[in-house]
């Protein structure tokens, strides 16, 4: 049950130098916004007794977000700082769609983005979307820097491969292929029993040949169940080599449930959960080929009539 | 909004009322400066807070106090045998009903308790110099426990052998009771009627949600009184529970209690809360103390909805005459009764005494189980029975080939008729124009296409529904319906107003400033009001009911037009002495001035004449004041009609609520601007109650799930359609300038009439609170087959 917190050091560094000799020295837990911390600090489901906040560390708020160049989202970032940006809408669809469906929305004007990744909660949706994207946290760290894959990020329940002290400065996601469009999806649910979680949510990015009409890439990726979220390949292979159709969404949805487990024991509510599942992927699927295939793009629309003008 | 006025209003010249005009305490809540509980400081004030058991049904073997007393700054440890052995109930609602009534509401809690009868029951208390030292000596009390097995459904507690949460109660029956207005022959009825319905449903365990969670500060004084400080919608009832129930050897004069700013009610604080370990801290240190709780505290133990198993079962004749009614209620009160019986009964009350009907039964068990204790809540049962009613009657239509506004229309109660509190007569009701006007508005006859009508084909299916009620303007004739204001003049003319409403953001005190100002003659502007302490207001049991408007207003009408007289009297010396001469009655005091009747020109202000009567040397000195009083002895329903559409997406069986319109008799509006955020707010907190909030236990550890904002999904604006809000104004004689109550009724038909929507759209009735996706679509997969009566259950746990 959620209490009233207990006392704390806090620190504000300047440096990551700075933050990761304090965190060494005072066993110091990093915190950003604190909308995942704070909660379980007075859950007591954690007990830091000491925070170094990021908030006035320099360097940790990139923010550049291209077609040509990819996003990299610094650690500062705020979620709301997503909404605004039309290439994140446009070319990062569905890491911009769980931003902007953070619920309660507020939520995202306080809460980062790489924090919501490193909090490593389950059924958070930003872990989902970013898996979609081939999402890599880049990190610093006392034993110098490196780069984890957000497919080897998620150890267990909120457990990331972080090692102690390390920092993650940004968020980096590769530029999209031509002809690629991804898209995020959630649905929320009652929780029954202690493990279960209260939402599925759903992110896919599909990447059409030059003609547009058959799949050669595709990330299907569904979270909210069980302590990640989860790449599927079968799924993805489905995909791949043919021409985007409902079918095909429908099988491609089919063949993620079908490596599922429930999570109780409740006839009704399985049979509910899985079906949800379904939908909810085949319609991300379908909405990320779409969107690959109307290339809503106005960066590549500017392109072409530049070209036609010439 | 749109206002119909039936009768027209012509010849109305009204300065205040009809006027949105702003609500006093606006500008201290919009700018962060309104003081809440919480944000109170004084001399010497230290912080309790409180060990909640972590078992949903426990003994406590043996608890060690030492380690926490020891902690430097901490100043009491508690635990139960320092706690009075004085039973009370959470609900102070009872103190406004004659003393028999206790004979029913059993008084079954503690302050600390040894025995843990739900997840969240209270063990220990601390006081601490801070509260971070008071939180931490909660970790350093050292408790052991003896578990016992717990029972979390009603039906389970009800049978032989279950697990007994209280042990003086037998088969956990906490209370009982047949509908005090049961008549007629209803199994003559039914087996004579050419058709029979039943539905049977039970509504979740909403959350009332307001935004400051429960806190209390207690302070003896050097004379040893008692001043508590707490957001309670009823203080004068707060204090003679508390005296009378908890600590016995307090007397009423003992306690002042002052209500500051309130953080949102809902009907949460028609009850004890913190006060009582307030105070029992307060005495131990002989210091002041303030109790807080926490979001996840409040989830987990506070209050919420009563969830209300019911059976409803109607029957009729072909020409659609409703001949009998019955309802069965078994309700959830959680681990004490607090509001549960009395919800229930006032559930059977509007529900049964929706339609005119000669063969009536109502029953109700009211059952204990392990479960965080339920309140009183926004439209208190109505809302809980509607869900179960108002699908019955639709099927009741479907049978009889009828369409639902014809059936209700043929069979709700006139004017002139029995009302639902059978006692009285049905004074005043516009009703049937709500539903004719309503209808209008939405487009019904368009929209409804009809019970045989082939359902929309692909995904997204499209269907209407509707639902009426009728609700009380505060329970004259039942509760202890009498209030009263005082008003007094300043030297400038300005006036204060003294009157007892809690202000929980509802804007009452502005909407009674606004009657006072119409009938006294002192503007608007120069009213300031004064509440929330009950060494300064005179007696009133509290903000709920609807009440406020209706029986306070007429309190304040009273004072006002004494007021008036006053002023047109004093005044005649002054007209005098400018050579006018005038009666009193001649005189119009009105907008700050006073006049002889038709001669505006010849006005001079009334803060002359107020100056005058308080700087007077003579013997005839005195300060112009009045009290009002009122005494209300019926109900006085108001009623509403709502009309929802809704889009059922029948692969994730998510529902949009595409279109709602509700039509509400009001009698009159005084303040347009606050009655439409009264519909906009409970329509909203209807939606969630219909669509999404649910109070989720682990069924078998008896936790709560979902226990924060990030689990408990209320809905937000985005949520909601546009909700259109229709006035029909026709002034009731007996309303203060014609008004009735508005403020809970908006809460009572969503659910129901977004359910006979969604049955319009894809033909399956649900039976429980929310109508979640994952329900409709188990539903849908069901083929639409009806499930047993009787089988929906527990906060939605089942379908
Ligand atoms: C009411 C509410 C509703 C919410 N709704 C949603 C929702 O709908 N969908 C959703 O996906 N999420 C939701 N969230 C989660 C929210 O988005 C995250 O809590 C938030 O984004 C986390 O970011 P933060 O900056 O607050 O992280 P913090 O709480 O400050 O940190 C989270 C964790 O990450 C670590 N950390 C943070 N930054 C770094 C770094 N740079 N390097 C290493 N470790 C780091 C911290 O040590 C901590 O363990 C909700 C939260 C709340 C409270």
């Amino acid at each position: 049950m959620g209490r009233v917190l207990l006392p704390f050091a806090y620190h504000e560094p300047k440096t990551v130098a700075e933050a990761m000799e304090l965190a060494k020295r005072d066993a110091g837990t990093y915190i950003m916004g604190g909308c995942t911390l704070v909660p379980s600090l007075r859950r007591r489901q954690r007990r830091d007794k000491c925070l170094i906040s990021l908030a006035r560390v320099e360097g940790l708020d990139d923010f550049g977000i291209h077609p040509k160049s990819g996003l990299r989202i610094g650690a500062k970032v705020v979620a709301s700082a997503l909404l605004p940006n039309i290439w994140a809408g446009k070319r990062f669809a569905a890491l911009h769609e769980a931003c902007e469906q953070l619920y309660p929305p507020h939520i995202g004007n306080m809460g980062s983005v790489v924090g919501n990744l490193c909090s490593a909660v389950p059924y958070f949706d930003l872990p989902t979307a970013a898996l979609a994207l081939d999402g890599e946290m880049h990190v610093t760290g006392p034993d110098g820097d490196r780069v984890i894959a957000l497919e080897e990020f998620y150890v267990a329940k909120f457990q990331t491969a972080l090692k102690p002290g390390e920092i993650v400065t940004h968020l980096f996601c590769q530029p999209y292929k031509p002809d690629t469009g991804s898209s995020f999806k959630k649905i929320y649910r009652s929780r029954r029993t202690i493990e279960d979680l209260h939402k599925i949510n759903a992110a896919a990015m599909v990447t059409l040949d030059e003609e547009r009409d058959r799949i050669i890439d595709a990330r299907v990726v569904l979270g909210s169940w069980g302590h990640r979220p989860n790449r599927y390949r079968a799924a993805e292979a489905a995909l791949i080599g043919n021409a985007p159709n409902f079918d095909l969404f429908v099988a491609a949805a089919e063949a993620v449930t079908a490596e599922l487990l429930p999570a109780t024991d409740m006839d009704w509510v399985e049979k509910t959960r899985f079906a949800q599942a379904r939908v909810l992927l085949r319609d991300t699927i379908a909405q990320a080929a779409s969107r690959a295939k109307s290339r809503h793009d106005p960066f590549e629309d500017a392109t072409e009539m530049l070209e036609d003008a010439r | 909004m749109k206002t119909i006025r039936l009768d027209g209003g012509d010849t109305e010249d009204l300065l205040y009322v009809g006027k949105d005009l702003q609500k006093p305490d606006v500008t201290q809540k919009v700018t962060g400066k309104a003081v809440y509980t919480d944000d109170i400081d004084m001399p010497g004030l230290t912080e309790g807070r409180l060990l909640h058991c972590p078992h949903a049904f426990a003994r406590v073997k043996s608890i060690d106090i030492s380690r926490a007393a020891a902690l430097p700054g901490v100043l009491a440890v508690l635990t139960a045998k320092d706690a009075p052995e004085a039973r009370f109930s959470r609900s102070t609602m009872a103190e406004a009903l004659p003393s028999f009534a206790f004979d029913g509401e059993r008084q079954d809690q503690r302050i600390l308790t040894d025995i843990c009868r739900y997840r969240g029951d209270c063990v220990a208390a601390v006081a601490a110099e801070d509260i971070y030292i008071a939180e931490q000596a909660l970790d350093l009390i050292e408790v052991e426990y003896e578990l016992l097995d717990p029972v979390f459904d009603p039906f389970e507690a009800m049978k032989p052998g279950a697990p007994k949460v209280h042990d003086d109660v037998q088969n956990n029956i906490a209370f009982e009771m047949d509908h005090p207005f049961n008549m007629g022959d209803t199994k003559k009825a039914f087996a004579e009627a050419d058709v029979v319905v039943e539905f049977s449903g039970v509504n979740s365990r909403q959350k009332h949600l307001h935004m400051e969670t429960d806190s209390a500060i207690a302070h003896f004084d050097e004379t040893g009184r008692l001043t508590v400080i707490s957001p309670s919608q009823g203080p004068h009832l707060g204090k003679k529970h508390l005296s009378e129930r908890v600590f016995k050897d307090l007397s009423d004069g003992d306690i002042r209690w002052i209500s500051p700013a309130i953080g949102g009610g809902f009907g949460a604080r028609l009850a004890l809360g913190l006060e009582p370990v307030a105070v029992l801290l307060a005495r131990a240190t002989g210091r002041p103390v303030r109790v807080t709780s926490t979001r996840e505290e409040d989830f987990n133990g506070y209050s919420s909805r009563t969830d209300q198993h019911q059976k409803v079962r109607l029957a009729a004749m072909k020409d659609g005459t409703v001949v009998g009614i019955e309802q069965h209620i078994v309700s959830d009160a959680g681990a004490y009764l607090s509001h549960s019986a009395t919800t229930s009964l006032v559930n059977m009350q509007k529900s049964l005494g929706l339609f005119r009907c000669d063969n009536v039964f109502g029953h109700v068990k009211v059952v204990y189980t392990n479960t965080p204790v339920t309140a009183g809540f926004r439209g208190y049962g109505n809302a809980e029975g509607a869900f179960v009613l108002q699908q019955a009657i639709d099927m009741l239509a479907e049978k009889l080939g009828m369409d639902p506004i014809e059936l209700r229309s043929k069979n709700i109660r006139k004017e002139g008729e029995q009302s639902f509190f059978l006692p009285c007569k049905l004074e005043h009701s516009k009703l049937q124009e709500c539903i004719d006007e309503g209808a209008k508005e939405f487009g019904w006859a368009e929209k409804f296409r009809g019970w045989d009508r082939p359902r929309d084909e692909g995904r997204f299916k499209r269907g209407v529904g509707m639902s009426i009620l009728n609700h009380a303007s505060g329970a004259g004739g039942f509760l202890l319906e009498h209030s009263s204001a005082i008003m007094k003049l300043q030297a400038d003319g300005s006036a204060n107003l003294v009157i007892s409403p809690c202000e929980m953001g509802q804007g009452i005190l502005g909407a009674l400033a606004q009657v006072a100002a119409e009938l006294s003659g002192v503007p608007y502007e120069r009213i300031r009001v004064v509440t929330g302490d009950t060494d300064v207001t005179l007696f009133d049991i509290g903000s709920h009911a609807s009440r406020s408007m209706f029986v306070v207003g007429n309190a304040v009408a009273d004072c006002a037009r004494k007021i008036n007289a006053i002023i047109r009297e004093r005044a005649v010396p002054h007209f005098e002495k400018r050579q006018i001469h005038v009666t009193a009655d001649q005189l119009v005091a009105r907008g700050g001035e006073i006049y002889p009747e038709g001669q505006p020109d010849k006005a001079i202000p009334i803060g002359e004449v107020a100056h005058d009567e308080i700087y007077n040397f003579t013997d005839a000195g005195s300060q112009i004041s009045a009290s009002g009083s009122y005494l209300s002895n019926s109900h006085h329903p108001n009623h509403q009609a709502a009309f929802a559409e809704v889009e059922v997406d029948t692969e994730t069986g998510y529902v949009s609520i595409i279109r709602y319109l509700a039509a509400h008799d009001i009698g009159r509006t005084i303040n347009p601007l606050l009655v439409e955020s009264q519909m906009q707010g409970s329509a909203v907190q209807g939606f969630g109650f219909a669509l999404k909030e649910d109070f989720v236990l682990d069924q078998k550890t008896g936790e709560v799930l979902n226990d924060t904002l990030l689990t408990y999904t209320a809905p937000t604006v985005m949520d909601v359609p546009e909700i259109d809000a229709l006035m029909i104004e026709d002034p009731f004689e007996k309303g203060p300038l014609g008004a009735k109550g508005v403020g809970e009724a908006g809460v009572v038909n969503p659910a129901a009439a977004v359910a006979n929507a969604i049955y319009d759209a894809i033909g399956v009735r649900l039976h429980s609170l929310p109508m979640s996706p994952e329900k409709i679509l188990a539903m849908l997969q069901n083929d639409g087959e009806e499930h047993p009566a009787g089988s929906s259950h527990v906060s939605g746990q089942r379908l």
